[in-house]
């Protein structure tokens, strides 16, 4: 069994790649064409997507080489040699609460969308716990089963994703999008920093890395799953932008789940296809759920030396007391930009002096 | 043996859970009153209103709207089939208040099948209760609704929009006849583009002017003719623009998708007609200083339909090319009476904002406040290239 279990938790290098962008694509991609144009009022938005790509491969390369120092161990493990037990176990905890939150945010994303649009009446907690205990379940298998559901949503999502953008053409006009750049770049730069916020989910390389089948590929991972996202993410921007003009699409609470809304397929099997769309997307959020849950437990039990499994059944409450706590939407979403800020510290500022430490103290394993 | 059973047990349990998970919040669509469409007219009460008030049936409001909700009849599945086609497929209950919401709501008194709006194709508005109410008033709640989607397409009545939604031709919806008359803009070029709510929201939040698709109605039929103005600062009703300022339109902005176009021909004195296969048109703007004005080139292609002279031989590229040049002037002069009514109302709806914004984003800058205004004084000229590609089966008309 032991044997047996060491050889199932390893992960290709594929699924390495469907894992962070399953986890990189979650309650974001419907709301940030609204966030991003709000922050700049310019339909160039587009091209601050790319250069947030641009931003975050860096800082998930940085997190590729730490990590690649450590083949063997996760980030929890391997903090405490760079920079000492209990500093270390310091780092390690905020970890924990930011992989926590991530997984409160999530679960309360769902709630409110599925029981707005979706599930009209059926109380939330009917919503969350079966997704909840699923996940659970999923977790208990480790990474091993995580990537190999991440290899089976994320077909399914970018088909159904596809299909909705091509039918988002109808819809769509060019001139909205036009012209490029008219109010120069700084309208640009200031979009910048939400979308890098949107972005995060690199960081689950700290702890995956260590269960690469071929560590060596993950920078080519890293850098993959990254385009992917951007594309999928500029596809969400431009056709919103494109749909409902620069002044319309900050009105939208969720501007692409309001793309699916705004056409009718005659012709096609099926006439409104935001249920599709939602239904990939709460696929998706359980990706990034279970992900941002498998970290949390594993840190816990790392740094606690628990076993793994009791921490899953410990951190599950706390994480659905934790999504209840935001009293209204604009709480959630406010969450959701502390998250990011909070992401931005510690994996994008805490990397870069840890990887210098630990060269210059010659620490590997 | 034991295991046998408790996997038997499991997948029993996980079949229940996901079979009971499915219909929490189910309501079957028979008990449902499916909305079909929603008109909206200056509040006046409907005698069956009357009676309920004087019954004691009166919420506080300001009487403002008066509102025509049209239901769809679930359409009973009756194996005998007793002559379904001819029979009433819809009903319409009218209430009138202030608030869309809180009519919708005060209907779920008056039938046990409350309204749900997934199924919401059209509203209508009348042009008198927009000159009073602003349009973004009047459709906050289909923009914010979890059940209505922004593909509704949203119509203006210089009539009573109510009438709009009475029954025209037996056994068909005429909230669907609206919608599906939109199929129709490659047979007609007096058409406008259907417009939905989501195209509504841009203008609306720009406060830039655009037009809606008119509906008017006579005892026993309903045409769409024309389209009714809203004004960019106000969201008000501003104005209408009749058939042949629609067909204007539609050749300056190029989205014709088919249709035709009749003129006389002046030598002959006879009608001649030609079939538009496609039409292409290109704002320009241009700036000298601090004059702006515009050039629109317009080019088609198509084919002579009808041409009422037996003596002429359409084989002739000489009469092919004085034919054509006769339609290019009325083409011109279609799109020139256009603008003089746009100037005339201070609207721009011909989309020669939105050329300004993408050629010239300074300009525009300056400009964009009060554009309505500006545009008013700023000439336009026209420019049509149409080119007759073939007349059809018949080279002369037969004598």
């Amino acid at each position: 069994m032991g044997v047996g279990k060491v050889k199932a938790d390893k992960i290709t290098t594929l699924q390495t790649t469907v894992i962070i962008v399953s986890f990189m694509l979650a309650a974001g991609l419907l709301t940030l064409p609204r966030v991003m144009v709000k922050d700049s009022m310019t339909p160039d938005v587009w091209i601050s997507i790319i250069l947030a790509g641009g931003i975050v491969f860096l800082s998930g390369w940085i997190m590729v080489k730490l990590s690649q120092r450590f083949p063997e161990s996760t980030f929890y493990q391997y903090v405490q040699r760079i920079i000492g037990r209990a500093a270390g176990k310091v780092i390690g905890v905020l970890l924990v609460i930011y992989f926590v939150c991530i997984a409160g945010f999530e679960i309360r994303s769902v709630e409110e969308v599925t029981a707005f649009f979706l599930l009209e009446g059926t109380p939330v907690w009917a919503i969350s716990a079966p997704f909840m205990w699923i996940s659970l379940y999923l977790c208990m298998g480790g990474v091993g089963a995580m990537g190999k559901i991440c290899q089976i949503i994320f077909p399914i999502t970018a088909s159904i994703f596809l299909l909705i953008c091509l039918l988002g053409l109808n819809v769509f006009e060019l001139n909205n999008l036009r012209p490029v750049l008219s109010e120069g770049v700084m309208p640009v730069f200031k979009a910048l920093k939400t979308t890098t916020l949107t972005f995060t989910g690199t960081e689950c390389m700290l702890i995956i890395l260590c269960r690469m089948e071929k560590p060596e590929k993950a920078t080519r991972v890293v850098g993959l799953a990254i385009g992917i996202a951007v594309v999928f993410y500029i596809a969400a921007v431009i056709l919103c932008i494109g749909a409902f003009s620069v002044e319309g699409v900050i009105t939208r609470t969720w501007p692409f789940l309001d793309l699916a809304r705004s056409f009718e397929v005659e012709y096609l099997v099926l006439e409104r296809f935001e249920s599709l769309l939602l239904s990939i997307w709460i696929m998706q959020i359980f990706a990034t759920f279970s992900i941002a849950f498998y970290c949390a437990s594993l840190g816990v039990s790392q740094i606690l030396n628990r076993s793994y499994s009791a921490t899953l059944f410990i951190l599950l409450p706390a994480i659905y007391i934790l999504s209840q706590i935001p009293q209204n939407l604009n709480e959630l979403f406010s969450l959701g930009t502390i998250l990011g800020n909070g992401a931005i510290i510690l994996f994008g500022l805490l990397p870069l002096p840890l990887l210098l430490i630990s060269r210059w103290r010659g620490v590997r394993s | 043996m034991k295991r046998v059973q408790l996997g038997l047990l499991g997948m029993v349990a996980l079949l229940i859970c996901s079979t009971l998970s499915g219909c929490w919040s189910s309501s079957p669509v028979e008990d449902l009153n499916l909305e079909a469409g929603i008109a909206m007219d200056v509040a006046e009460q409907s005698s069956q209103e009357e009676q309920i008030n004087r019954k004691g049936g009166y919420y506080p409001k300001k009487e403002l709207i008066k509102g025509t909700f049209q239901f769809v009849v679930p359409e009973e599945s009756n194996g005998s089939g007793s002559s379904p086609s001819q029979t009433k497929k819809f009903y319409n209950i009218t209430e009138t208040g202030d608030s869309v919401f809180e009519m919708l709501r005060e209907i779920s008194l008056r039938t046990n099948r409350p309204p749900i709006g997934f199924h919401l194709k059209t509203v209508i508005i009348s042009s008198s209760l927009l000159r009073k109410v602003s349009l973004y008033e009047l459709l906050d709640f289909f923009l914010g609704d979890n059940d209505i989607r922004p593909s509704v397409l949203l119509l203006i009545s210089t009539g009573k929009a109510g009438d709009a939604l009475q029954e025209k031709i037996p056994g068909q919806t005429p909230a669907f006849i609206l919608k599906d008359i939109f199929l129709n803009r490659k047979r007609n070029s007096r058409l406008l583009k259907p417009v939905s709510l989501a195209k509504a929201i841009g203008p609306m939040k720009a406060r830039s002017s655009f037009l809606l698709p008119n509906v008017i109605t006579t005892e026993s039929e309903i045409k769409l003719a024309g389209a009714g103005i809203i004004k960019g600062k106000t969201q008000k009703y501003g104005g209408f623009l009749n058939e042949s300022e629609v067909e204007g339109l539609m050749w300056i902005k190029g989205e014709l998708e088919g249709g035709l176009l009749k003129t006389i021909d002046p030598k002959t004195g006879k009608n001649i007609a030609y079939e538009i296969k496609s039409v292409k048109s290109s704002i320009k703007a241009i700036v000298q200083g601090d004059e702006i004005s515009f050039r629109v080139r317009m080019t088609s292609e198509g084919r002579i339909s009808e041409n009422f002279n037996p003596n002429e031989d359409l084989g002739s590229n000489r009469l092919l090319g004085r034919e054509e040049s006769i339609f290019q002037e009325k083409v011109n002069s279609l799109a020139e009476q256009t603008v003089a009514k746009m100037h005339k109302l201070k609207a721009d709806v011909g989309g020669f904002g939105e050329a300004l914004r993408i050629q010239h984003p300074k300009v525009w800058h300056k400009v964009k406040k009060d554009w309505d205004t500006t545009f008013s004084t700023i000439p336009v000229r026209f420019s049509t290239d149409i080119h007759i590609e073939d007349y059809g089966a018949s080279n002369t008309t037969a004598d």
